[in-house]
């Protein structure tokens, strides 16, 4: 096959280098050089070097404790994967292609919500004193109202449980086609050889769908170190800072403290980790690629 | 740029003479689309000769306010009359939001509306940035559209200490108080005589109202987070400290009117010399006090709606502020409804109390801004045309009759400007309007980080997760940082 | 595995569960905010104090016009960004990944790179970043404020995986079109357009669903009223003087759902079709 060659190719890869080269690389460059200085809007930028980043690692005692939510949160997160994983294999299991595609719909039609509204609708109408939480308590014979979200120990477990059953998303479409793609073959031969039921899925199905597994799990890694929106919808950080999140926190130094400078030091951090997380997913998948 | 790519397109397909691509139709048009997005700023202020002016919800033109009644029309007219007489002035009304980041990012950006409606507590903070402008000098002035030429514009306003509590750190006036909202307790009266109760005389009565209400199975008072450390930490502060304010604050004795405002340089020499910290015993009573009277409140206090449980007669005391008072009357609720205000503290309920009466908040409601916006044609607000059509609009809304057809429109508000009088609905909050006014709010002088802080740990210790050792140790912790934080700026 | 019984009952109770914030909300937009306060969880036909189906349909006659007056400008806002953003998108995307696959010119090689790398980049860290270039170039309070930041997002996203399409093309199918001497665009109009139609839907939906979805960026770059999208809309209502009023607000939820509603039903079956291809592979 040969390629073409025409001369608006250039000129296009350029334009679109840079539209990137001013959305993605410019803020990137950005966040490393404003960590420097404390910028405070509407203020002259002031040049602090290291400040910012010793007051991140020793002074505040705020970043320690919002790593560790964030450890909370990500392993609560890849926890709630299996439920999509087993959706996805019961749905295969389905026999009629009509029933598959409704429940397909089904489970994906809580995924077209707006995410402002689903915290909002959770937050009225099930974790607020008259909400069906506290209504089922009710019935069970607790006396007082819990306030969820304002009380510490619950506050983080109330805005991870946002989106129970959590079936609903991408990860339930990535197992499906991962399931679509294993042959019938090596069911049929497992299922000759005696395995069947939970154990053909447990020691047949789930090796052969590794590539999909890696997937979410780098994709709901990288995602949860990320968002911090259902925090800041639902809690503001939480009674104290009990869910503030480093990137909620990154949120609160820049938007409502007004320090961009320190605020793009915490950024910096969390893209660190980031990276981290990348470089090891990728190698883990190269290695899975390779089997 | 579309007609370049439509060319390169059809001069490609030129190479394969008999198989000529048809271009979709719809192609150069959505290119050129793309394109016209791509450079275009979207423009929305800057048209010459424009007012873009935000009202605040209470008085939004073509709304009915907490949709109640018809929509109102009052500023609508009062703008239309504006520009029938300024030519080549144009308002246009906008609804902002009041959360913090908009002003961190609209304001500072010189994007907002050139009039805003924010509170005093969120301007004052950020006027060393050259945000807003300062108004001294038309305020010592007579305002032009007034009939007298005897007073000046700020003197045409009553209740002059509502506006000298909210001058800047630079003594000047950053904000014209449009009306007035005083708090109160409103409650059930029908139900309050069926129980029996007295109208309570000092503190320690008040509470044994309330410990019998919630015997009878009611809830005795519901009042919201920040509530509890806005308005009660005011009221509770002069209710302890009042004896000490000839040591603390000397400068308070001067007249009300030309009087600066505190400036946070002084709350933080009171604390390096003791006050505010843990040692401190008003400090600590003050707090200890708060969360007694907050037990009487329902458990979610930071999302539960009191308006409603008052309505449903779950609860009796419902305490916020007059602007409530209409609201409540359009629900047309089936019991009678009084006014309240706080008794006294008295030795009875602490040992350093001074028993002298609550003192009023004198809060202003709606305050408007001149933002930086309204000089950006000139750069500099003593030229500017525009600034200088911001301040007429602003006297031409506040001289009569405009202003009776703006405020009283609706019984809502309080008028604050001299002569009007108060609507019939508000007559109970008169006697309150006549009481001392609070001189400090001691916490709004630091920066947002401090108050975020305050609320924070406050919120925890109100609700029980925290206790008063451990909540006066981080607010000393939040006081030595604000020291730090005005060090560095 | 399980049996057909247990099968349905499984997924049952997760779709009912996924979907029961959406039928609370459905319910109580057919009351009126008084029997919500009363009665939060009754449904709407029960005869509970002067409820029933006429006073639910009444209720909702209420309900649904002044949410849908309120939300109007939002929604149209929030589909001309989001439609503007996954068409944008797309065709950027679908011609630079030509443009790199099936295509030479000068430099090629190294002007891959910084779109490769620029998967890595965590958008949702950048935001304060990002704020700063938005208000440097001008851009706050427009509808290219929120337009070009999601064609970019959407057009690294797309390049990666169209890149990973045209690669899986048969090659000789290619070859024969070019025989025939066919261009460019010839050969992507005609030739590799079927096979990526499924991966494109793919990127337009998923482009469009974050675009509609996203929260933080309008709230930040956008003040003006006129310009707000359905997500700070959603807030604001719960922020302003019509937070009480929660026939209101459920039934501005529900309107908030339905046009992406009627865009997967219609979509979820190309939207399947360009996963199960293997667009989202590695």
């Amino acid at each position: 096959m040969r390629t073409y060659r025409a001369f608006w190719f250039l000129p296009w890869v350029v334009i679109c280098l840079s539209l990137v080269a001013v959305f993605v690389w410019t803020p990137m460059f950005w966040l490393l050089q404003k960590s420097f200085y404390a910028y405070s809007l509407g203020e002259a930028p002031r040049w602090v070097g290291w400040q910012n980043f010793i007051e991140c690692f020793s002074a505040d005692p705020l970043i320690p404790a919002s790593f560790r939510l964030l450890g909370i949160v990500m392993v609560f997160q890849m926890a709630t994967k299996v439920v999509p994983l087993l959706a996805a294999r019961i749905l295969y299991g389905l026999s009629s292609e009509k029933t598959r595609h409704a429940y397909r719909a089904l489970f994906l039609l809580p995924w077209v919500i707006p995410g402002v509204a689903v915290q909002l609708i959770w937050l009225q109408l099930i974790y607020s004193d008259y909400g069906l939480l506290n209504r089922i308590l009710g019935w069970g014979g607790q006396g007082a109202p819990v306030a969820w979200l304002s009380d510490p120990t619950y506050a983080l477990g109330a805005v991870l449980l946002v989106g129970f059953p959590f079936v609903s998303g991408l990860e339930l479409l990535l197992f499906y086609a991962g399931l679509s793609r294993l042959p019938d073959s090596v069911r049929e031969a497992a299922a000759l050889d005696g395995c069947r039921g939970w154990r053909r899925f447990l020691w047949v199905e789930l090796p052969l769908l590794k590539p999909e597994i890696a997937t979410v799990i780098s994709l709901t890694l990288i995602s949860s170190i990320q968002t911090y929106e259902n925090v800041l919808v639902m809690t503001n950080g939480g009674p104290g800072f009990s869910t503030a999140l480093p990137g909620f926190l990154m949120y609160l130094q820049a938007f409502v403290y007004g320090r961009f400078g320190y605020a793009c030091v915490i950024g910096l951090m969390l893209f660190l980790v980031i990276l981290a997380l990348v470089y090891v997913t990728r190698r883990w998948e190269a290695r899975i690629h390779a089997e | 740029m579309s007609r370049v790519f439509c060319v390169c397109i059809l001069s490609s397909s030129r190479r394969i003479p008999h198989k000529k691509v048809v271009m979709k139709s719809w192609f150069s048009p959505l290119s050129a689309w793309v394109c016209l997005f791509l450079v275009l700023p979207g423009a929305v202020w800057g048209e010459a000769g424009l007012i873009r002016f935000c009202p605040g919800f209470i008085y939004y033109p073509g709304r009915s306010p907490l949709g109640t009644g018809t929509p109102q029309d009052g500023f609508t007219e009062v703008a239309r009359s504006f520009e029938e007489q300024e030519s080549g002035v144009r308002i246009r009304f906008e609804m902002v939001p009041g959360s913090r980041e908009y002003f961190l990012t609209q304001v500072a950006n010189g994007t907002s509306p050139e009039i805003l409606q924010v509170n005093a507590e969120e301007v004052l903070p950020d006027i060393r940035k050259g945000w807003y402008l300062p108004l001294d000098e038309w305020l010592n002035r007579p305002n032009p559209f007034a009939g007298s030429t005897r007073e000046t514009w700020l003197e045409s306003f009553g209740y002059p200490d509502v506006y000298a509590k909210r001058r800047g750190e630079d003594g000047k006036v950053y904000t014209i108080c449009y009306d007035i909202n005083e708090t109160a307790i409103f409650y059930n009266r029908t139900r309050w005589r069926e129980l029996g109760l007295p109208i309570p005389r000092t503190w320690a009565e008040f509470l044994s109202c309330m410990d019998r209400i919630r015997q009878a199975g009611y809830q005795p008072i519901n009042t919201g987070l920040d509530f509890h450390v806005d308005w009660n930490l005011d009221l509770f502060f002069d209710q302890l400290y009042f004896s000490e304010y000839p040591q603390m604050f000397p400068r308070l004795a001067q007249p009300g009117a030309a009087r600066p405002n505190l400036t946070g340089r002084e709350i933080l020499e009171l604390f390096r010399q003791g006050y505010f910290q843990a040692s401190d015993p008003r400090f600590r009573e003050m707090w200890r006090l708060i969360r007694e009277f907050r037990d009487y409140a329902p458990r979610d206090i930071q999302h539960s709606d009191p308006f409603r449980d008052f309505l449903g007669e779950k609860c009796l005391m419902f305490w916020n502020s007059s602007f409530f008072a209409y609201r409540l009357e359009t629900m047309k609720p089936s019991f009678e409804i009084g006014i309240l205000y706080p008794p006294p503290i008295t030795r009875e309920s602490s040992s350093l109390a001074t028993g002298i009466p609550f003192a009023s908040l004198g809060g202003a409601g709606t305050q408007y801004a001149v933002a930086k916006s309204a000089w950006a044609d000139t750069g500099n607000p003593r030229t500017s045309p525009q600034v200088a059509s911001v301040i007429r609009f602003l006297q031409w809304i506040t001289s009569e009759p405009r202003y009776s057809r703006v405020v009283a429109e609706r019984p809502m508000m309080i008028p604050i400007l001299r002569g009007i009088p108060m609507p019939s609905l508000l007559q109970d909050f008169a006697p309150i309007l006549e009481r001392r006014t609070v001189p400090i709010r001691w916490y709004s002088l630091f920066d947002l980080r401090f108050r975020d802080n305050l609320r924070r740990n406050a919120e925890l210790y109100l609700n029980g997760f925290m206790g008063l050792e451990e909540f006066l140790k981080t607010q000393e912790g939040n006081f030595r940082q604000a020291e730090t934080s005005r060090q560095e700026s | 595995m399980l049996n057909r019984f247990w099968r349905h009952a499984v997924l049952a109770l997760l779709a009912l569960l996924g979907l029961a914030p959406l039928v609370l909300v459905l319910n109580n937009s057919f009351r009126t905010t008084a029997a919500i306060y009363s009665h939060p969880f009754a449904p709407f036909f029960s005869g509970q104090k002067g409820e029933g189906l006429l006073a639910g349909l009444g209720a909702a006659g209420l309900n649904y016009p002044r949410a849908f007056h309120e939300l109007a400008p939002y929604l149209i806002n929030t589909v001309w960004v989001c439609g503007v953003s996954s068409v944008a998108t797309v065709v950027i995307s679908v011609l630079l990944a030509f443009v790199f696959r099936m295509g030479t010119f000068p430099g090629k090689r190294w002007l891959e790179v910084p779109f490769r790398l620029a998967l890595l980049v965590p958008g949702a860290l950048l935001i304060i970043p990002t704020y700063l270039v938005v208000k440097q170039l001008g851009l706050l309070n427009s509808y290219a404020g929120l337009i070009l930041p999601y064609t970019v997002g959407g057009l690294i996203f797309g390049f990666f995986i169209l890149s990973g399409a045209m690669a899986t093309f048969p090659r000789e199918l290619v070859e024969a079109a070019q025989m025939d001497g066919a261009g460019p665009w010839f050969c992507l109009w005609q030739v590799l357009r079927p096979h990526l139609v499924p991966t494109c839907t793919v990127l337009g939906l998923m482009t469009f669903l974050g675009s509609w979805n996203n929260f933080l960026w309008p709230y930040l770059v956008n003040s003006d009223p006129s310009l707000h999208v359905i997500s700070s809309g959603l807030f604001f209502l719960n922020d302003t003087d019509t937070a009480g009023d929660l026939g209101l607000l459920y039934a501005a939820y529900v309107l908030s759902i339905l046009p992406l509603a009627v865009l997967f039903f219609l979509g979820t079956k190309y939207f399947v079709q360009g996963l199960s291809a293997g667009a989202v592979k590695e």
